[in-house]
């Protein structure tokens, strides 16, 4: 990252020929229009702030520090039915560090400690407890109630501000993301989960064309749905807990509303208003309600009678009515203390319906849902924090039901009752390691079931990693053909990457976060409401409904509710930001005008998505050039840019206030506020691999995205010590020689995934048909694309009820009854019945010599018998060894002993092989073109340049062109060839990478042709060959897909025991399948005995006699059913087919065969 | 092999034979451990084991 690399091409009209500004701002003339250079250095140092992943720790930490505290607040008191004098109240809660106890010493638990051991990354929480015990009351502190897994990189976390050096010596990666959990030894990640947002009017039209106004509550307590629907001109209340809507009219009446005016008023007196709600006020005079009682009755009538459990408390209709207004519909809104407790509730309703009046005289008013400000991102902290709070109930209820039957008992057991005895902590331990072990999240109380939420963290490359932890899930549906949530919005823009996203069903769905994006976390309301009122709000609490939509106000909402008015709203949403910028509000707080609604939303809740921009002020970058120096010599950091005013946080919403400037020639317009840090940052953090990104044909970009996870690289400094079921490594991985500013910034130069290859690009052989490519065999010995194949085993030892155990031994000795050559495979092991480190592992080899205990039938008597005896003598044991399955040898490389809770000896053996790219491995340039090896070519067969000496690694055929338009991948080559001529890196960066004119300049001073294009010597003849060869340095990358994990064939094999069909899958030794399209073609062309060799006789052919009498299956010369031996003939069929036949006649369905003569 | 009665046959075998050592992923000392005996390190009470690597010659196969 030298600072003297100039990053963007010289604008146009640099120095004196400053004329195209003079046109617009006079103020202009007097300041130095000249760029900032490298304010791309702001990315780095946000990201230095933030994390690459900051968003799931940020999330985390909010978790641990604040929200954990709220929950217990909200349960905090456990009292007892059997004892009113009892109660027991949790004061405080807080979560240590991780530690492990084990036979009775605990010592710090470390994550790396944890992936050997296949432990749980976890910390005990413990709480303060007041309680009473007989007459006094008792005060504990730090009792453990169960373990919190945690995050690494939390604030809890031991990594946590750990330097480089202790984290090498605790065996982690420094540029390791973290943010992920570590359950049973499995790196787990939270995939970001993407949602409407909650608590906000979404106005839509159902199925049915109605528009209707929807709103999704939710408190800590509940959740709910309400929905406001315009049917037949008139307005109903739908909800889940009401089986027929009701008119609006009488939900108002039954919240206290008396007349139809004060109804008229609370949604607006303005005709248009009035006109559109006079049906609805009709209705509810004909349903001939007119007090609240009456319109309680009616709603109480049309609850859905859900039969609760537990003896119900015999409401009467109108007070469940009651309950649901109070408590479910529009839960979010309080009550008011006073008189007219729902009146807020009736306000908001009133809200409603006036935006649903709206959007039916104006369809263009219908919200979109697809827009990404009304979307809310649910992260680590906040689903586990639904998940513990959960929990914590449940606990709580298990620990008052043991209390309650402690205290209803009596005499001195009652009195010298501990309630502290009856904590147990594995409700809470098990319940959240569970959870995030499988992914389902199933809340109860929310009727919330949800599968896949975790997914065990990808560690094939650095890349793979981190692109899964920037991931987002959303909730919809695969399967639908809809399009809309899939289209790339133009509010995803610099939140979202526009190209990472996978190719098939969950196209657009599953997205990534862009490189500056930040998801917030909730940040308290009350002191912003403070804040507002402070500002010159009006309070809503003190006005009515034509006050609320004058014209003269605009009505202010924070997160979703409206608190207020206010006159002159440009003023009060320029003091409030100003208040922003000044550190006085948190900086993620948004605010934003919306002059169509005349509404001024606040919001400060959680999952909001924001990113940095550089502030505009008059038409000029606050952010000046001696900044970017003072953040260079590490004076100032982003955080000081943050409270001088320079940059600022802005959210979807808040982006729609904005006018922002993509780069510094577009700032003298008026208005401009913002101005992008740098356009590359749209890109997330796996598209910003690819150099020169936009000159490609965007598809090709988003094929790289799937594949630069697939690249066998690095996956982090220390991945010889990981014990990974799979590791694919590199062994020569180099950095590429073409960089793009991402690549700098997300560290993936340190942990590269491909080498520079030296690529020529031209026809070779007829073996580049189709994407192939040619490798020069000299390449391959020199160690190009070789890899690393690591893969992890491992074998435990059960302890069986009955006293037996596994045994692990050593090889048998060769004095004993075995041949020689039934020994060989037990050559690897040596006296502990383990595979010494460094023995080479063929097909067969046993590297684990673990033999079961099997009981014999009169051991088994025995210890029936006499329980207590001891059996171990009685058991004959059965091999079940580990043996190695393969083709090429493999390596131990590490044998690893250990133990945990559950299993007292673990053993982990990490074989290895380095795998030399042959015919079949799969390659990929970092442009979307893949190909798999077609020939290996000995080096002087290779074309080569008789000037240098220059001879390709890799030969690509042109043709991979025209069609894919990935100019990009041109580029790079020229770049990259002008890089290594120069003896520097260049840089492909999105929009603003070195220029191809440039590049082909610095070719052009070093010899060599300016469009990259060499005379090359054909190695075969010698001649020059006819055609310049455009050739040079472009990355490659190898994918993991290896024909020696693909390769299979099979003659004669295994066959399922049911069926007697080969079996399926290279992994049993399976046959090919001629499948139902393969069939269909024989069929077509009458190939007959081709079809019944293949489908019978090669396959699963059978003799079966079948009766000619009553066409069943019987014997041979004998059928059961006519109890004659007359007519039954031999048949052969396959056997599937004799199976399917005795199947339906075990269901009672008769089949019968019918004999004649061919 | 098919399932003969190998249990007193090896278990005999198994203990005549010398114990093979690791080395303590904690401390970094030797230790020999016993087939039965308790996965942690006498000295710092650590779990975590390594075989150390073989001393026999082993010849490859470079490629």
């Amino acid at each position: 990252m030298s600072s003297s690399r100039k990053e963007m091409p010289p604008p146009p009209q640099e120095g004196d020929g400053n004329d195209f500004h003079e046109l617009y701002n006079e103020a202009k003339l007097s300041q130095p229009i000249k760029k900032i250079e490298e304010k791309w250095k702001l990315v780095p140092a946000f990201l230095r702030l933030r994390g690459l992943v900051k968003q799931h720790i940020d999330s985390f930490n909010h978790f641990l520090n604040v929200d954990i505290k709220q929950v217990i607040k909200a349960n905090e008191l456990i009292t007892s039915e059997a004892d009113p004098k009892f109660y027991m109240k949790f004061t405080y809660i807080s979560i240590e560090k991780p530690k492990i106890e084990e036979d009775c010493e605990s010592h710090q638990l470390y994550p790396n400690e944890c992936r050997i051991r296949d432990l749980t990354y976890a910390a005990t929480i413990t709480v303060d407890l007041e309680y009473t015990k007989g007459d006094r009351i008792y005060i504990k502190k730090g009792v453990s109630i169960g373990r919190m897994p945690m995050m690494l990189g939390a604030s809890n976390c031991w990594l946590n501000n750990m330097s480089n050096d202790m984290l090498a010596r605790n065996k982690e990666c420094p540029y390791d993301p973290r943010g992920y959990f570590i359950i049973k030894g499995v790196e787990k990640v939270l995939l970001i989960q993407e949602q409407m947002s909650k608590n906000r009017i979404i106005i839509e039209q159902d199925p049915k064309k109605n528009f209707c106004a929807q709103v999704t509550s939710s408190t800590y307590t509940t959740k709910s749905r309400t929905t406001i629907v315009h049917k037949n001109e008139k307005f109903y209340l739908k909800h889940n807990t009401l089986a027929e809507d009701i008119p609006i009219v009488v939900a108002f009446k039954a919240m206290g509303m008396q007349c139809d005016q004060e109804v008229a008023q609370i949604i607006g007196t303005e005709p248009m208003y009035l006109e559109g709600l006079a049906l609805s006020l009709q209705e509810c005079s004909q349903l001939n309600i007119l007090t609240q009682s009456q319109a309680l009755e009616y709603m109480g009538s049309k609850v859905k009678t859900v039969k609760a459990f537990g003896p119900s408390k015999s409401k009467t209709p109108s007070d469940e009515a009651r309950d649901i207004l109070r408590n479910v519909v529009l839960a979010h809104i309080p009550l008011s203390k006073h008189h007219m407790p729902y009146f807020q509730k009736c306000r908001y309703m009133g809200l409603m319906i006036r935006r649903v009046i709206e959007a039916v005289n104006d369809p263009t008013k219908l919200d979109d849902k697809d827009y990404y400000g009304n979307k809310r991102l649910e992260l680590a902290g906040q689903l586990i924090s639904l998940l513990f709070e959960d929990l914590f109930k449940r606990f709580q209820f298990d620990l008052q039901k043991q209390i309650d039957s402690a205290l209803s008992r009596t005499g001195a057991r009652r009195d010298n009752f501990d309630a502290i005895t009856c904590i147990r902590q594995d409700t809470i331990t098990s319940g959240l390691e569970m959870a995030i072990a499988s992914g389902n999240w199933v809340l109860k109380r929310f009727k919330m079931e949800r599968i896949g939420v975790t997914q065990p963290l990808s560690r094939l490359s650095y890349i793979a990693a981190i692109g899964m932890m920037t991931r987002i899930n959303s909730q919809f549906e695969k399967t639908r053909k809809i399009s809309g949530p899939r289209a790339l919005q133009p509010s995803h823009w610099g939140i979202l990457c526009p190209a990472d996203t996978p190719e098939g069903e969950s196209c657009g769905l599953v997205k990534n976060l862009a490189l500056t994006t930040h998801v917030t976390t909730d940040c308290p309301e009350a002191p912003l409401h403070r804040i507002c009122i402070d500002l010159g709000m009006e309070d809503a609490a003190l006005l009515g409904g034509d006050e609320l939509y004058s014209k003269e106000h605009v009505l202010i909402f924070l997160n979703g509710q409206p608190i207020g008015v206010h006159k002159q709203p440009q003023k009060f949403v320029r003091n409030f930001r100003f208040l922003r910028k000044r550190g006085r509000i948190q900086e993620f707080v948004s605010i934003y005008l919306n002059d169509q609604q005349n509404c001024i939303y606040i919001a400060s809740d959680g999952g909001r998505l924001v990113r940095p921009l550089l502030v505009v002020e008059k038409g000029k970058l606050k952010l000046q050039q001696r900044d970017i120096e003072d953040l260079s010599l590490g004076l100032k950091d982003f955080n000081d840019f943050l409270k001088e005013g320079l940059i600022e946080y802005l959210d979807v919403n808040e982006e729609n206030n904005a006018l922002i400037a993509l780069n510094e020639e577009l700032l003298s317009r008026e208005h401009t506020t913002h101005m992008e840090i740098d356009p590359f940052t749209i890109l997330g953090c796996v598209a910003g691999l690819i150099p020169y990104p936009h000159h490609n044909q965007s598809p090709r970009n988003t094929y790289q995205c799937a594949m630069g996870k697939q690249a066998i690289g690095t996956c982090g400094y220390n991945q010889l010590n990981r014990v990974d079921t799979l590791l694919y490594l590199m062994v020569y991985p180099q950095k590429p020689l073409v960089k793009t500013r991402t690549i700098e910034i997300n560290n993936f130069e340190k942990l590269p995934a491909g080498q520079n290859a030296s690529v020529a690009i031209m026809s070779y052989s007829g073996y580049d048909i189709e994407d192939a490519v040619i490798l020069n065999r000299s390449s391959l010995d020199r160690g190009f694309a070789r890899a690393l194949y690591v893969r992890r085993y491992q074998a435990d030892i059960k302890r069986y009820s009955n006293g037996s155990a596994d045994v692990i031994m050593p090889a048998t000795l060769p004095k004993e009854k075995h041949r020689q050559g039934m020994f060989k495979k037990f050559h690897a092991l040596d006296q502990s019945g383990v595979a010494r480190v460094g023995e080479a592992l063929n097909s067969g080899d046993i590297f684990i010599n673990k033999y079961a205990p099997v009981q014999l039938a009169d051991a088994a008597n025995q210890t029936l018998s006499k329980p207590n005896h001891q059996p171990s003598d009685n058991f004959e044991y059965k091999p079940r060894p580990e043996a190695y399955k393969g083709a090429n040898p493999a390596y131990v490389d590490r044998v690893i002993m250990t133990s945990t809770q559950e299993d007292p000896f673990l053993i982990k053996v990490i074989t290895r092989q380095t795998r030399v790219p042959e015919i079949g491995d799969k390659f990929s340039s970092r442009h979307g073109q893949k190909g798999v090896v077609g020939l290996i070519v000995p080096q002087e067969d290779m074309p080569f340049s008789e000037r240098n000496g220059w001879c390709p690694d890799l030969v690509m055929n042109p043709h991979g062109f025209p069609s894919r338009m990935t100019v990009g991948k041109m580029i790079e080559l020229i770049s990259g060839k002008a890089g290594v001529l120069t003896g520097a890196c260049k840089y492909g960066t999105a929009f603003s990478g070195d220029p191809v004119e440039e590049m082909g300049k610095l070719l052009v001073k070093n010899g060599y042709s300016y469009d990259g294009k060499d005379v090359l010597m054909s190695g075969i003849s010698g001649e020059i060959l006819p055609c310049f060869v455009f050739s040079g340095p472009i990355y490659y990358q190898r994918l993991k897909h290896m024909v020696q994990d693909k390769m299979h064939s099979r003659a004669r094999g295994p066959k399922s025991t049911l069926t007697r069909q080969p079996t399926e899958g290279r992994s049993r030794d399976g046959g090919l399948r001629l499948g139902e399209m393969e069939r269909d073609c024989l069929i077509g062309y009458g190939a007959a005995n081709l079809l019944l060799e293949r489908l019978m006789i090669s396959s699963d052919q059978f003799v079966v006699w079948v009766c000619g009498k009553c066409g069943f299956i019987g014997y041979e010369g004998m059928c059961s059913y006519c109890k004659s031996g007359e007519q039954v003939c031999s048949v052969k069929m396959p056997y599937a087919c004799k199976l399917l036949l005795q199947e339906l006649q075990s269901m009672n369905i008769r089949t019968q065969i019918k004999l004649a003569d061919v | 092999m098919s399932g003969g009665v190998l249990g007193d046959d090896l278990e005999q075998t198994g203990r005549e034979l010398p114990k093979v050592s690791y080395i303590c992923g904690g401390c970094g000392r030797e230790q020999k451990l016993d087939k039965d005996a308790v996965i942690r390190c006498m000295h710092c009470s650590h779990r975590i084991f390594y075989k150390r690597r073989e001393k026999k010659l082993l010849q490859y196969l470079a490629r």
